[in-house]
């Protein structure tokens, strides 16, 4: 419950620093780091490795669960010299969210076209 | 990368690249490669403006409680993490706290409220807060449900009579006996939609005369991930868009062989020309069974893939909330995480 109760906060003040950590000893250099993301998944974990991957200036990007029974997924990131993993995730979180309101976007429209089927259950 | 009709060819980069291949015995390709650096002289890297041109989502058909509809030119991470969401992370209403002050029905208090727990309440869970565990119930995070119900003997049915929901009064508790108790200004609030379970004809439990039930329940909000109660849909779930490719022509008896190897309306046989001759015509409904593939005298002349980034969705809602609002809110819920991880990464750098 812990995770929704801060998602569903819009108190910009209730900031929990303890969301997203750095793994101590994994920043040897700006160009890598690995992220420790506290009551998340897959479901960020894979969509967020995607969009960094898809980063040119990202030589590795990956997510890891480490253990079943504690809910958070590490994210290891490696650049290049023209940026830095803590650019490189923030960049790869703004490209997801650019995905997450065109396909809003999209399917409002497609919504508002109305051009599909629309059907009553109770006639079966 | 769009789902256009493509030519049968064998394993060249492109078609490894847009399809998935699913052989007779292995499915190959299944990882997508779009990433920079991966094929010289493409360019994969993230282009937003690229990514709109080729994103499609067309809806197919929409009722009530079900929705199917195509969404093209997406990777499957972020179609899964869809996905995921709908079942497991948008919130809703549901019952979390049953008080039983009598039931001496046969369904045990446990039993019985775990019963309770899985009918579907209709309310919008966007007007309600999370309840803490140590917060005390508000109107605005607890809705309160009576449900009282003593069984009789029906006094104007037959002596010879055996049906009990004829020969008793109450012999079933159902759903709709649940009587909603508005709290503070909640019936103010919600006098558009009154608060009920999504359908009254749900089976509670049996009473028998003499016996009663009288329990308060509360809901509360909360997400699939915490209980399947709580979970928006039944099933949201996806399939890639199966593609079938003829190599030459398949004419003659093998046609009609060919048509039978597929479900209704995938094959045509047309004649042209005397000959009959299969055609694919609605790849769609194809359940990639791969029965062709079985027939010797096939082989080399068709080959089965699915379309990479072409996902067919269903979203099946409980019926709390219309299917097209939780695609909606889904994805909102991606965008919120995202915006989360990135103020709470920028806190953790600010204290470093």
């Amino acid at each position: 419950m812990s995770a929704a109760k801060v998602r569903m906060e819009e108190d910009p003040v209730e900031i929990d620093t303890g969301k997203v950590t750095i793994v101590p000893g994994t920043m040897t250099e700006p160009q890598c780091a690995t992220f420790c993301l506290q009551d998340e998944d897959h479901t960020l974990g894979n969509a967020l490795r995607w969009t960094l991957m898809k980063n040119p200036e990202v030589d590795f990007a990956s997510y890891s669960i480490p253990h079943p029974s504690e809910t958070r997924t590490n994210v290891r990131i490696q650049t290049s010299d023209n940026t830095t993993a803590v650019d490189a995730i923030f960049k790869g979180l703004d490209d997801l969210t650019d995905i997450c309101s065109h396909v809003i976007q999209t399917f409002q429209a497609e919504l508002a076209k109305g051009e599909f089927e629309y059907y009553d259950e109770s006639a079966f | 990368m769009v789902a256009e009709k493509k030519n049968f060819k064998h394993n060249d980069v492109e078609t490894l690249r847009s399809r998935v291949i699913v052989e007779r015995d292995r499915v190959t390709s299944t990882a997508s490669t779009d990433f920079p650096h991966n094929y010289p002289g493409v360019d994969l890297a993230w282009d937003f403006e690229k990514f709109k041109e080729n994103f499609k989502i067309k809806i197919n058909r929409l009722s009530k409680t079900e929705m199917e509809f195509d969404m093209i030119g997406v990777d499957a991470a972020i179609a899964n993490a869809f996905r995921r969401i709908l079942i497991a992370e948008v919130p809703t209403m549901a019952i979390s706290n049953v008080f039983v002050m009598n039931n001496t029905s046969v369904v045990v208090d446990e039993v019985l409220a775990h019963r309770l727990g899985l009918i579907p309440i209709l309310a919008d869970p966007t007007k309600f807060d999370f309840k803490a565990k140590e917060e005390t119930p508000t109107d605005l995070n607890t809705i309160v449900f009576r449900l009282t119900a003593q069984c009789k003997h029906n006094p104007k049915a037959s002596s010879t009579e055996t049906d009990p929901l004829k020969k008793y009064i109450h012999s079933s508790v159902y759903s709709g006996d649940l009587v909603w108790d508005p709290k503070g200004d909640q019936a103010e609030r919600f006098k558009d939609c009154p608060i009920k379970p999504v359908y009254d004809d749900i089976v509670i439990t049996k009473l028998r005369p003499g016996q009663e039930v009288e329990v308060e329940v509360h809901c509360e909000k909360g997400l699939g991930q915490d209980h399947a109660k709580w979970s928006p849909v039944a099933t949201a779930a996806y399939r890639l868009m199966p593609e079938i490719l003829i190599n030459g022509e398949i004419t003659g008896e093998d046609a009609v062989k060919f048509q039978s190897c597929f479900p209704e309306g995938v094959v045509d046989v047309v004649v042209e020309n005397g000959v009959k001759k299969a055609v694919v015509v609605n790849a769609r409904k194809d359940t990639v069974s791969r029965e062709v593939l079985r027939h010797a005298e096939f082989e080399n002349k068709v080959k089965l893939t699915r379309v990479r980034d072409h996902f067919i969705f269903t979203i099946e809602s409980v019926g709390s909330i219309e299917p097209q609002d939780l695609l909606v809110q889904a994805v909102q819920v991606l965008m919120d995480k995202c915006a989360q991880v990135k103020r709470a990464l920028q806190a953790t750098l600010q204290s470093d």
